[in-house]
Formats: structure tokens, C-alpha cells, sequence
């Protein structure tokens, strides 16, 4: 699973549209479009490039009526998800391929 | 897609693609078509191809029209294209803010986004084949943004007629929509396409599923238009039952099945918002189904419901 103190962020290729409590997300480079739930949703929202985990996951304790560690577990398996989906990057990745 | 790559699986020199109004037209020929709602003026046709597009497509071929989009076809030379040996459907695209580029098999075009929206379409020869496939490939990405610049979409689905309305039946590629369509046909309903139906909205609410000049296997070469009773997303199974979608889910599902702008990063919001705000006016459903076509009282009944 993906450290706490890592950042992410979206894709280029990535469009996504809050719909009511949920959201989609359209990879364009592949045309595959995906629905998340409402927490789902709020990650991928939260998630643009400034925030570690840790940050994201912080601000969603104060909006989900859950364990902290609990939320930190699912949040952090549904980051891996999208990460190999090829939704987020991992922004630290990023710069070292770029520098290599 | 990169500008550098486009078409390079086609074209033999992708770095010579022509500009706007580059080219000469193959004939003094115009035909005006109505195509999904959209009224197109075709130039640059030779009288091969002007009878061609009378013999494909006669119910949309009609009067002169104001204002319509306009297509003009323009001559290249045949060393222009790669020769491949199968028919290839697939596309490359350019997306640029107010317009694109795409390539194909045996043809180039340009669209620009403006109001009503202008096209130009290279190819290499009037063959009767040749000139088909890639006029309807070309066609298809020009009704398409047609399509959505009046708040509708292009659709790959299944389109079956029961009495006046309509249903779609969406789905990957093998999730039965040509199943679905000729247990239609079996049935005694009438099929529009099997493969690509534009949906537009209506002025006095709802949703009509338009007739349009792209079948698959199955369907009619017709303009008519009915109004979309329900969208169902096609699951086969063992057993026939209905669960309904979501929101996200719907729209998931019909982003996903519309061609062409979904891959677009300057337009795929509009049609987002387009297919949501359709979305919200039908019902839609997950129908699982068996291959023997007993679903059909199932959609009777939500249809009375």
C-alpha cells in the first residue's frame, strides 16, 4: 500500500464529473470510463498534487463518521487501485524518472 | 495521440497532411443530406459518387437546406495512403481546441468546431467501396459532434422499436447487442442499428433515439425518430432479471460507449454534461438476460410501469 507521506495527482488523461454523492472517471488515452462511490469520489477530488495521504486522509476524518485507522486503510487500498489503474501518479516517481 | 504520429499507420508521409482547402474536388456535384437532425451540404462530389450517396442513403438525401454543415470532398493521390490488407474501422485522432484532424484507412479529413460545423475529407478514389467506407467513417465523427453541439450524443448500441418509442441497449463490445437485436427482429420489432444510434433531446422534454446511416449487422437505413423509453445496460446470464443504475453508473456507461469525443480533452466535458443531463430524463436499467429472448415481458412490464 501507498506511504502516508506520498503525494499524488491526477493524470493528464484523467476527466472526472461529481455526480450527486458519486463520480466518474474517463481515461481518454484508453476510453474506459469508471463510476466511484461518494468516498471514492472525494479521494480523487482531494488529490491534486499539493496533498500527501496523510493530508487527504485527515481531511476525510472530519467528513466520514469512521475509525481514523479504518478510513487510512481504505483510502490507502483505493489510492494503490487507481494508482495501477493508471488514474493517479505518484508525484515523487515522477521527478525521479524525469531526472533519470 | 500525438500530431507527430497522426496517421501514421495510414498515410504514407503523415508530415504532408493537407491544410484547409488544399486539393482539388472530385466533380462539381452537391448533395444535401439530413442526417440525425443535422443538415449537411456535400461538395466536391464527382457524379460517381453524388449516385453512390442517392443509392446508400435515399431517405437522407433531400432538398437544399440553409445553414447546414458543410462537407467538401477533395482528391489526393493514391500514394498518399498506406496500403494495408484488411479493413480497418479504427481511427487517429488530433483533438485541437476549435478543431481536429483524423486519418484512416484510405482517407484524411479535418473538422472544425465552429457553428454549423465545416469538414473536409481527402480520399483517393470514386470506387464504390473504397468511397463508402471511408465517407461513412468520416460521416460518423461528423455526426457525432453534430450530434453533440445539440446537446445529444452518438451512442454504440442497439436501438430496438417497440410500438412508438424506442430502447437502448448499451454494453462493451460482446455483451449482446446484436443478440439483442436480432431477438428483436425475432420478436416482430423493428431494429434502428445494431451498432451506432445518436440520441438527442427533445424540445418538449425526454429523449428520442434518432435513425441514422450506420448499421452494424442488423438495422434500417431510416431517419425516423422515437422517443426513448428506457436506456438498459446488457449483461448476459442465466437468468432475465432488471436492477437500476445509479447516476454515476449511467453516465459511466454511455461516456463509454460514445465514440470519438470520449477520447477529446476539449470536448469530452460538454458531452459529459450532455449525457448527464439525458440521462437523468429516462430510466435506466442493468438487463441480464438468457440468448432465447424470453426478457422481452420484462421490459413490457417496466415499460407499463
Amino acid at each position: 500500500m501507498p506511504d502516508l507521506n506520498l503525494v499524488f495527482r491526477r493524470k493528464d488523461d484523467i476527466r472526472y464529473r461529481v455526480v450527486g454523492d458519486e463520480a466518474i472517471v474517463v481515461r481518454q488515452n484508453a476510453a474506459e470510463v469508471l463510476a466511484l462511490n461518494d468516498v471514492g469520489a472525494r479521494v480523487l477530488e482531494l488529490i491534486d498534487a499539493d496533498k500527501t495521504l496523510a493530508q487527504v486522509i485527515a481531511t476525510m476524518s472530519g467528513e466520514y463518521d469512521v475509525r481514523p485507522d479504518e478510513l487510512a486503510n481504505d483510502v490507502q487500498r483505493f489510492v494503490a487501485a487507481i494508482r495501477d489503474a493508471g488514474i493517479v501518479v505518484d508525484v515523487s516517481e515522477e521527478v525521479s524518472e524525469k531526472v533519470r | 495521440m500525438s500530431t507527430e504520429s497522426l496517421g501514421a499507420r495510414y498515410l504514407a508521409h503523415p508530415d504532408r497532411f493537407p491544410e484547409w482547402g488544399e486539393g482539388a474536388p472530385f466533380g462539381p456535384r452537391e448533395t444535401s443530406m439530413t442526417i440525425c437532425g443535422t443538415r449537411v451540404r456535400i461538395s466536391g462530389l464527382s457524379h460517381e459518387q453524388d449516385r453512390a450517396i442517392h443509392a446508400l442513403w435515399p431517405d437522407f438525401v433531400g432538398e437544399d437546406v440553409a445553414e447546414p454543415a458543410a462537407l467538401s470532398v477533395f482528391r489526393t493521390p493514391e500514394s498518399t495512403f498506406k496500403k494495408l490488407d484488411r479493413w480497418v474501422y479504427e481511427l487517429d485522432f488530433d483533438y485541437q481546441p476549435g478543431s481536429l484532424r483524423l486519418a484512416g484507412l484510405d482517407l484524411m479529413a479535418r473538422v472544425d468546431m465552429s457553428s454549423p460545423l465545416r469538414a473536409a475529407l481527402w480520399i483517393a478514389t470514386e470506387s464504390p467501396d473504397t468511397f463508402h467506407g471511408a465517407f461513412e467513417n468520416f460521416l460518423r465523427v461528423v455526426v457525432a459532434y453534430a450530434a453533440m453541439h445539440r446537446g445529444g450524443a452518438l451512442v454504440h448500441s442497439a436501438a430496438v422499436v417497440d410500438g412508438d418509442d424506442a430502447w437502448l441497449f448499451v454494453g462493451h463490445s460482446g455483451a449482446g447487442k446484436s443478440t439483442v437485436s436480432q431477438l428483436g427482429l425475432d420478436s416482430g420489432r423493428r431494429v434502428l442499428s445494431d451498432d451506432l444510434n445518436p440520441i438527442l433531446p427533445r424540445e418538449d422534454n425526454g429523449i428520442d433515439v434518432v435513425g441514422s446511416p450506420f448499421l452494424g449487422d442488423l438495422g434500417t437505413r431510416s431517419p425516423a425518430r422515437h422517443r426513448l423509453s428506457a436506456i438498459y445496460r446488457l449483461e448476459q446470464g442465466t437468468e432475465d432479471s432488471l436492477r437500476p443504475m445509479g447516476a454515476a453508473e449511467t453516465l459511466a456507461c454511455l461516456m463509454a460507449c460514445a465514440p470519438y469525443i470520449n477520447r477529446d480533452r476539449h470536448r469530452a466535458d460538454t458531452l459529459c454534461s450532455n449525457l448527464l443531463e439525458m440521462a437523468q430524463q429516462v430510466p435506466a436499467k442493468v438487463l441480464t438476460f438468457r440468448r432465447d429472448g424470453t426478457f422481452w415481458p420484462l421490459l413490457e412490464r417496466t415499460a407499463l410501469a
